[in-house]
Parts: C-alpha cells; structure tokens; sequence
C-alpha cells in the first residue's frame, strides 16, 4: 500500500492539511440471512464504467461523487468494455490492466455463487470515484441514491472494494 | 502622524446627518466649508500629485507653503478612488504624514469607464469613523483614522495616517503576534457591532455603493456579465502562481459543476443581509465595516490594529464582516501552507473573542450564528477565486484549489465545520 511518502508533493500537501470530515462510526447492518442465501453485490472506488458511460470528471478538485452502474449481463458479455477513468496520480493501474479482480471481483463472486458459497450475484454493481477531497454531494445525495439501488435489486451483502 | 484638528465643533448626529460642504475633525468636530467653493464640485476631479497638492493647500488648509513644497507623495489608489500618501516636512524639522482621498464623479472605474460605482461611497466611510470613535473605549486596541477635512461636495477626504503597517502574511509566522491580532479584532467588531445594536444614533439604512457591492460578493461571478469579465487581470504576480487562463478555465469547469447548487445559497445570503439570516438565529442586523479584508487592516509594527477604508460600511448582517475577514485570513494561511486544523483554531479565537464581546455572558455562538458566518465566509473566498477582485496573496494553482474546495465546503457542506467550531471555541 502506498503511504504518503509515495504520493506527489501537491497531493501530498492537500491530504495531510485539509480538514477532513470526521464521519463518525458507519452504520454497519448485519447480515440477515445466511451467506450461501444471500445476494451479493459489489461497489468499488475504483472510477470504473463501461466505454459507453460518461467517464468520471478528470479534475479531481472538482469532487465527482456521481457512480456508474456496471450490469453484471454487460460485463460478461464483454468485459474489456470495462475502462478506469479515476483521477489520482497515486492510482497504480497495473493491477487492474493483469486482473479486474483486484478491484472488481465479478468473475471471482461468480465462481463462488455458482460453488454455493453465497446465493446469488446481484444484477447490478456499482462504481464510484475514490479521490474526493469534498464527500458532501456524497454523503447526502449519490451514496443514498445507491443504496436504493440495492435495496431494489434485493441486495444482502455489498462487498466494498476502497481504491 | 498629524494632531491638529479643526476647532469648531458640532455634534456627531449631525454628521452623520449632514448636508453639503463640511470640514470636520475628530469626535464630531465638524467646519462648514463656504458653499461658494463648492460651485463646480460636480465637475471637480483629483487626477495628479500637484491636484492633491494644490486641494490640501487651497481647500483643507493642511499644508503650509513650505510643507507642501517639501511634500512627496505616494500613489495608494485601487480600482476606484485615488488616494495619496502625502509626507512632507514640518518647520520643526520633523516628517509627519497624511492620507488624502478623493471618490472620482460617477465613481466610474479609471480603465473601464463602462462600470461605474456610486460615488458617494466617502459619505459612509466618514460616517463609519465618526461612530467608531464615538463609541472608543479608553485602551481600545484597534483604531480607525481621524478625519482631518472632510469635503462631501468634492468626495475628498483627509485622513490620519496609520502608517504603512506589516504584510498580513507576516503576522500569521507568528503565532503569538497572530493570537493577539485575531484577539483584539474580534473583540473590537463584537463591541462595534453590540454598540450598534443599542445605538440611538440614525444609522442610515442603505449604502447605494454598498449595495451594488453585494452584487459582486455574493452572485455576479455566477453569472458574470462580460463588462466585469473583461476587468479580469493576472492579480497573481508571482510566476509560479496559478495564471489567469488557468482561472478563467477553471471557474468555467467549476461553474458547469456547481453553478445548480450554489446560487440558490449564494441569492439567500444577498438576499438576507438587511433581514439578517433566513433561518435558525443566524446574524443580528448590525452596523457592519462591509469590507473587511486584509488591506482595510494595517498592523503596525508596535503591534496596533487600524481599520480603513469603510465606505461599503452599512447596516447588515453581523456575519458579512466576520466571514469576510475570516475567508481573507484562510487564503492567506492556506498559501503560506498552515494546516487548516490550525486555521480553524484560529479562527475559533477570533470568534470567540467576537462573541465574549457581542454577547457578554455568551463566550460561544450558537450554531445557528456559525451556520450563516461559515456561509458568508465561503462566498467572500468563492468570489475572490471566480470575480475579477482576487486575493491580497500570491496563490499557488493548488493553493487556488485547495481555497476553492474549502469555500465549496464552507457553502454547501459546512456542518461539521460548524461543529468543529464549536468544539474549537469551547475548548479556549
């Protein structure tokens, strides 16, 4: 993991002097059904989206706290559809460019629903940017607006992967 | 400095009442000019250093002969007034100093003739000082010039001079300096503002130039008419600083973004300064200075305060002065690279201090106070970054950003600053 010795002096600064919010504890729900019965789904901060979405803002001073949905048909159809557009210059992208499962595992959360480890993979994922120096629009508008999300689609477990 | 006032006096309603052609001093010392000086005053302008030569001479009767040969002056005029420092020496062999200041007619700005302000701005600025003297406390650590010569019919103004005071950026290297300064600011606008609560003098409702002003505060950038775009100029010197391509292109980017959301705040705030704020108990409507940023505060280096430049002074919202000067000290600290958790210590200080003299017997605002004044100091740094006005220091492109992500929060997401406020002035 990179520390903040690893990032750009610019960035640098900014991380270590803004006063960030203080969130507090999340509001962690357990889990009410058994894992080999649950829905699954994934939300990642990787700033991924299909080639046919709007791509996430460049500019990172800009906060873009808007999120793609990423279907689970559309992925396996083709998934080098599948693009990265996050804006930090600390993102170290070769992971991704070997293997999506180290921020999307939807190939790895099929293979384990088709085992019957849990009960089903969600239709549909989603994918925020991770670099937001403001979280308000976050906290208050698209975050919600993803929870619906998967509260429509029936969703158990939402396995987070932070980029 | 200069101490010899003029000798008639009057009372000080009347000067803030008063009609044509005066000439006052210090304290509500005020001298009737002849009215038949004042014949062409609508023609009247100050343009060179032998027209502020020959006025101080003619018209205020300041200077000797031999003074005002001695003289030299120094050029202090912004966008709209012309202002000079006149230094001259005395017959006993001393230098002494004044200010000299003079609204052009139609207030018009001298390279955009097309954008014109009111010109009777100085009438506000006279008032201002007259009311801070009238209600100065013996050992008052912050000061605003005496007024040696007052000319309402020809917009001049002749002033104490303060001096030339330190560099803002000087006084944030120094954290004791600092504490003291931000200390006995808020403690000076908390007792002008409560005094002017309880004032039975007419304080007179509405500023014309200040009320244009609020316009370029609070909503022009938003929708930017091209006369004001054309005003734009490199106000960051400094080669490494950000460029004015890259603010023009930024503001673009940033408006696209964020126009939807801010302006409804924005319009609230101008539209709630005679009423104070809309919602909860946000700022008492008091008689504020309406342009406290960090060039109408002159530190000396004995440690003195002196506030200028009060012509948008007016009858508002408490939280205008504070978030003004508060988004001023923000930049300033955000580019000489302090931590913001510093800056939000403080400005607890300052605001501390600010209530304990406001509202005695109340050391911490409510909520609902800090609520409107983080609001009002988010727009005071969101126009500095998207106006033509820029702030009094160099910004680095991510100083720039780092300011313009802090107002966005300070606008739209400003809670758990608040919060942090709080938690800040409780623990002084």
């Amino acid at each position: 993991m990179a520390t903040l010795n690893d990032m750009e002096p610019a960035s640098r600064r900014f991380i270590e002097r803004y006063p960030f919010p203080d969130l507090g504890k999340p509001p962690i729900a357990p889990l009410k059904t058994q894992p080999e019965k649950a829905r699954v789904a994934l939300v990642t901060t990787a700033g991924l989206h299909l080639d046919t979405d709007r791509p996430f803002s460049s500019s990172f001073w800009l906060s873009d706290c808007s999120f793609r949905v990423i279907r689970e048909a559309d992925y396996f159809v083709d998934p080098g559809r599948l693009v990265v557009s996050h804006t930090s210059k600390e993102f170290d992208r070769s992971g991704i460019d070997r293997d999506i499962n180290v921020v999307f595992p939807l190939p790895r959360l099929k293979e384990i629903a088709d085992a019957g480890l849990v009960g089903s993979v969600a239709p549909r994922h989603l994918s925020f940017m991770g670099s937001l120096p403001r979280t308000g629009d976050l906290r208050k508008r698209t975050a919600p607006e993803a929870a619906r999300i998967l509260k429509d689609d029936d969703v158990d477990l939402a396995i987070l992967t932070p980029v | 400095m200069i101490s010899n006032y003029d000798p008639c006096h009057v009372p000080v309603n009347n000067a803030l009442n008063s009609v044509n052609s005066l000439h006052s001093g210090p304290e509500g010392r005020i001298l009737k000019m002849s009215l038949a000086e004042s014949r062409k005053s609508e023609t009247f302008e100050l343009l060179e250093d032998h027209d502020f030569l020959d006025y101080l001479s003619k018209h205020c009767d300041r200077l000797s002969e031999a003074e005002s040969e001695s003289a030299r002056l120094e050029d202090l005029g912004g966008n709209i007034n012309r202002v000079r420092r006149v230094i001259y020496k005395t017959a006993g062999g001393g230098e002494e100093s004044l200010i000299i200041k003079h609204v052009p007619r139609d207030g018009h700005l001298a390279r955009y003739p097309a954008i014109k302000f009111c010109d009777r701005r100085l009438d506000r600025e006279h008032n201002w000082y007259h009311w801070c003297h009238q209600i100065s406390r013996p050992g008052q650590n912050v000061k605003v010039p005496d007024i040696l010569h007052y000319d309402r019919e020809r917009r001049v103004m002749v002033m104490e001079d303060l001096g030339r005071g330190k560099a803002f950026d000087t006084l944030l290297q120094s954290a004791a300096d600092k504490k003291t300064i931000l200390s006995n600011l808020g403690s000076f606008l908390g007792s002008t503002h409560r005094a002017s609560l309880a004032s039975t003098v007419p304080l007179q409702m509405d500023n014309e130039a200040a009320r244009q002003n609020r316009r370029y505060v609070f909503t022009m950038h938003v929708e930017e008419p091209e006369t004001v775009t054309r005003i734009w100029q490199d106000s960051y010197k400094d080669q490494d600083r950000i460029s004015l391509s890259a603010r023009l292109s930024m503001k673009d980017e940033y408006l696209d973004k964020y126009a939807g959301q801010i302006r409804p705040v924005l319009e609230n705030l101008e539209n709630s300064f005679k009423t104070g704020s809309s919602g909860q108990a946000g700022g008492k409507i008091v008689y504020t200075h309406g342009d406290l940023h960090t060039r109408s505060i002159i530190l000396s280096q004995e440690g003195a305060i002196g506030i200028i430049d009060a012509e948008l002074s007016d009858y508002g919202n408490a939280c205008f002065d504070l978030g003004i000067f508060v988004a001023h000290l923000w930049a300033h600290s955000i580019s000489l690279g302090i931590p913001q958790e510093e800056v939000l210590k403080d400005t607890a200080g300052f605001l501390g201090q600010y209530s304990r003299a406001f509202e005695p017997g109340q050391p911490v605002p409510d909520s609902g106070f800090l609520a409107d004044f983080v609001q009002h100091a988010g727009a005071e740094m969101l126009r500095r970054l998207l106006g033509p006005a820029g702030f009094n220091t160099d910004l680095s492109r991510e100083a720039f950003i780092e300011v313009l992500i802090t107002a966005t929060d300070l606008l739209l997401d400003g809670d758990y600053l608040v919060a942090r406020l709080l938690e800040a002035i409780e623990d002084l």
